[in-house]
């Protein structure tokens, strides 16, 4: 860990072709120039250029590991239904939900030992290296709860969240994660006020 | 501080210990001001949004206003937000399932049945069964309790009918009695606090299912919100001052109580002058402000000077595990809420089974609307100690497999044996976001109660295999529900042994009561709520009577 600099992930992301310039990684920093060219990643589409909490680096960090906690087969994963997406709003609101303790710090501890372990930032190096460094984390001894096995246990709930909440929280896109499930719009909202 | 005002009564809290006092004393003429903590959220307001509940709904968050939890004594406290019940007017009678089930005679003279039982401090009450009954009735009636009087041959006595008839059940009820039949059980429609047919200007349940953790937008569940804070507030004798935290209870130098201090929806302190006041912020929040509230009268908290306040907290002590089918059971879409099941043949048993005399009631269920947190319990193996967290491929396919409308679930209710090892203090350490310091709950559960939880868990199972599932599973035989809770200021006869006496007044301040949980000392084999408003009634009724008589 001690090994990786933020400046590393930048090399490492310009050079995997997801970004023209590490600068542009920052959200906050000048509006990304037209036509620069993001990459889809196996996990993810586009940097959204609203998000509202997350850098562009924990945001990519953040897609691929909601999408290893709930990863797509024959029905709709983790960032087919935006899950990184309501996490990011859900950490703008002033009530912050339990799991954010710790998120955005794990999400950069993640990024740096994938760095170490096997040369890539979380988003870029192989769905079987990151289920490999996730497990991992989960079964550290984490006292104080503070540390990497507390980190997985506020992913798999806040990635929960966003599958299974409702959508107006802006996860959970069209209600699909509900209906993967089999379980019926109406059975949760019969009655849903309209939430603006 | 402002200049202090004046009234009657003041009740902190609004719930099922507050309301029905509240209710008795604004009809009674007496000038009432109920103190609730919780914002007041309009009945149509309450979203059936699971996020939005475990969000901003009615427990604090542990960052700001934590309790702090350990099991044993040896332990470290961690923040937590058990113990809260509910920050919200109405309390947690807002979001219960409303499970009405009475307590049972037996329940009154535990320790004269029993026995002594080392460890446990097992106590008869200083009232009988037959002395609540009449306030359950009063129950009954203000809340329109639905459910089927004589349907079995293990309930408790009652002096009339429930007043309405049972709610829809879906149709694996019926599968469950003819299973119950043959191992010779006796299964009964469950009582609700839902309306099933319009009842006192209330709709009738319109069968949402989003009961449990949620709260009703009709007003067919019968919350403190939708029954009796209403007519209290109709009265014109009663003032519902919201997000109003009560912070101390002020002491005169003759030893009464003078008053309240709290933070108002502003933030400011103010306080409130009464002849009399009434507690009841849950038996953990009850007790913490006793504890708080230190005078030269009371260098310990309020009406603490045999050291009990606190001691002798129990909870609902629950086994929960259920039955799954690899296809769904009955059609998602009919109308029913629940299967609407419960089984008592083990409440008490004449003949022990396996060394356990004193079960509990259980209770059978279909149905989920709370999806997040049932995959978090899934995800997180609280459905074996100790498992690997589960998160890929295997945690969607244990959610397809539990995520659906095909099983039954049950939940025993069961004694929780006080014990010494169980107890709400204040935390040496943690403060809340104002600086207070906060409830600390140690746990320690006695050997008896496992007994129990377990034989229920082990009869529960039977049952449910005899109905012909693919798999049957055990959750927990230690679980300790938390919004259930009770006995941190006990009643008694003895002043050396209680906290209370047997109307509820403090022992030692003639002009304080506490009405919600915390008057309790033992738990029973069903939930507390229900017993809880009729002995609230039961107070208001005396104390209606001392206030007319001046002798409070």
């Amino acid at each position: 860990m001690k090994y990786f600099t933020r400046r590393d992930l930048v090399i490492a992301l310009a050079s995997a072709g997801v970004t023209s310039a590490g600068g542009q990684l920052l959200r906050r920093s000048p509006a990304r120039a037209a036509g620069s060219t993001v990459v889809p990643t196996p996990a993810s589409a586009p940097v959204p250029e609203d998000l509202e909490v997350l850098d562009d680096a924990e945001y990519l960090a953040l897609v691929a590991a909601c999408d290893r906690v709930y990863p797509r087969d024959d029905t709709p994963g983790a960032a087919d239904l935006g899950v990184a997406r309501y996490i990011d709003r859900a950490l703008a609101r002033s009530h912050l939900p339990p799991w954010s303790d710790g998120l955005r710090t794990g999400l950069a501890r993640l990024d740096a030992e994938c760095f170490e372990r096997f040369r890539f930032p979380f988003f870029r190096t192989t769905t079987a290296n990151q289920d490999t460094l996730l497990a991992d984390w989960a079964t550290e001894d984490d006292d104080d709860g503070a540390g990497n096995a507390s980190f997985v246990s506020h992913l798999v709930t806040a990635t929960l969240e966003g599958v299974l909440g409702d959508p107006i929280h802006g996860g959970n896109r069209n209600g699909e994660g509900w209906t993967a499930l089999g379980i019926h719009p109406d059975v949760l909202s019969p009655l849903r006020l309209s939430h603006a | 501080m402002k200049k202090s005002e004046s009234v009657d009564v003041i009740v902190v809290g609004s719930g099922a210990g507050g309301a029905p006092v509240a209710m008795e004393l604004a009809r009674a003429g007496a000038r009432v001001v109920v103190l609730e903590k919780g914002d007041h959220v309009p009945q149509g307001q309450l979203v059936h949004d699971e996020i939005a509940m475990r969000r901003h709904f009615m427990v604090p968050d542990p960052a700001s206003e934590p309790h702090t939890l350990r099991y044993g004594e040896s332990g470290e406290a961690s923040r937590t937000s058990e113990g809260w019940t509910a920050n919200i007017v109405g309390g947690g009678t807002v979001h219960f399932s409303g499970f009405f089930h009475r307590l049972h005679p037996v329940d009154m003279r535990m320790r004269s049945t029993l026995g002594p039982i080392e460890g446990a401090n097992l106590v008869d009450w200083p009232i009988s069964y037959d002395a609540l009954e009449p306030y359950y009735r009063r129950v009954d009636e203000e809340i329109g309790v639905s459910g089927t009087w004589k349907a079995h041959p293990f309930e408790e006595p009652r002096s009339a009918p429930y007043p309405l008839p049972p709610l829809d059940e879906h149709p694996i009820a019926r599968r469950i009695d003819a299973a119950a039949l043959e191992l010779g059980l006796h299964s009964f429609p469950t009582p609700r606090a839902i309306a099933s047919r319009p009842y006192r200007g209330r709709p009738a349940c319109s069968y949402c299912s989003m009961c449990a953790d949620y709260g009703c937008r009709t007003g067919a569940k019968g919350s403190t919100l939708a029954t009796l804070l209403p007519a209290a507030v109709a009265t014109g004798n009663c003032e519902i001052r919201a997000n109003c935290m009560a912070t101390e209870i002020m002491v005169r130098a003759d030893g009464r109580v003078r008053g309240i201090v709290y933070r108002d929806a502003e933030g400011l302190t103010r306080s409130l002058d009464a002849r009399v006041v009434v507690l009841a912020c849950s038996a953990v929040e009850t007790a913490r402000l006793m504890l708080m509230s230190r005078s030269s009268s009371f260098p310990e908290g309020v009406a603490n000077r045999n050291g009990l306040v606190g001691k002798n907290l129990v909870f609902s002590a629950a086994a929960l595990g259920g039955a799954l089918w690899d296809k769904d059971i009955g059609d998602a879409d009919e109308r029913h809420l629940s299967a609407q099941r419960s089984i008592q043949d083990h409440y008490f048993i004449d003949r022990p089974i396996d060394g356990v005399r004193k079960g509990g009631t259980l209770n059978l269920l279909v149905g989920f609307v709370q999806p997040i947190a049932m995959a978090e319990r899934i995800a997180k193996g609280a459905r074996a100690n100790h498992t690997p967290l589960l998160f890929g491929a295997k945690l969607k396919r244990e959610l397809r497999e539990q995520l659906r409308h095909n099983q039954v679930h049950f939940e025993a209710f069961c004694e929780f044996y006080a014990n010494a090892g169980t107890y709400v203090d204040l935390d040496p350490t943690v403060k809340d976001r104002w600086g207070a310091p906060v409830a600390r709950m140690t746990i320690s559960m006695h050997p008896r109660t496992k007994d129990a939880t377990g034989l229920l868990a082990r009869k529960a199972t039977d049952l449910l295999k005899a109905i012909g599932p693919d798999r049957t599973y055990v959750t927990t035989t230690e679980g300790v529900t938390k919004f259930l809770q009770g006995g941190t200021c006990r009643f008694g006869d003895d002043p050396a042994t209680s906290v209370l006496d047997s109307t509820c007044r403090a022992h030692d301040v003639p002009n304080l009561y506490v009405t919600d949980g915390s008057f309790l000392p033992t738990s029973g084999g069903v939930p507390l709520t229900l017993t809880i408003m009729a002995n609230s009634f039961r107070v208001g009724e005396q104390l209606v009577r001392r206030l007319r008589e001046g002798s409070v």
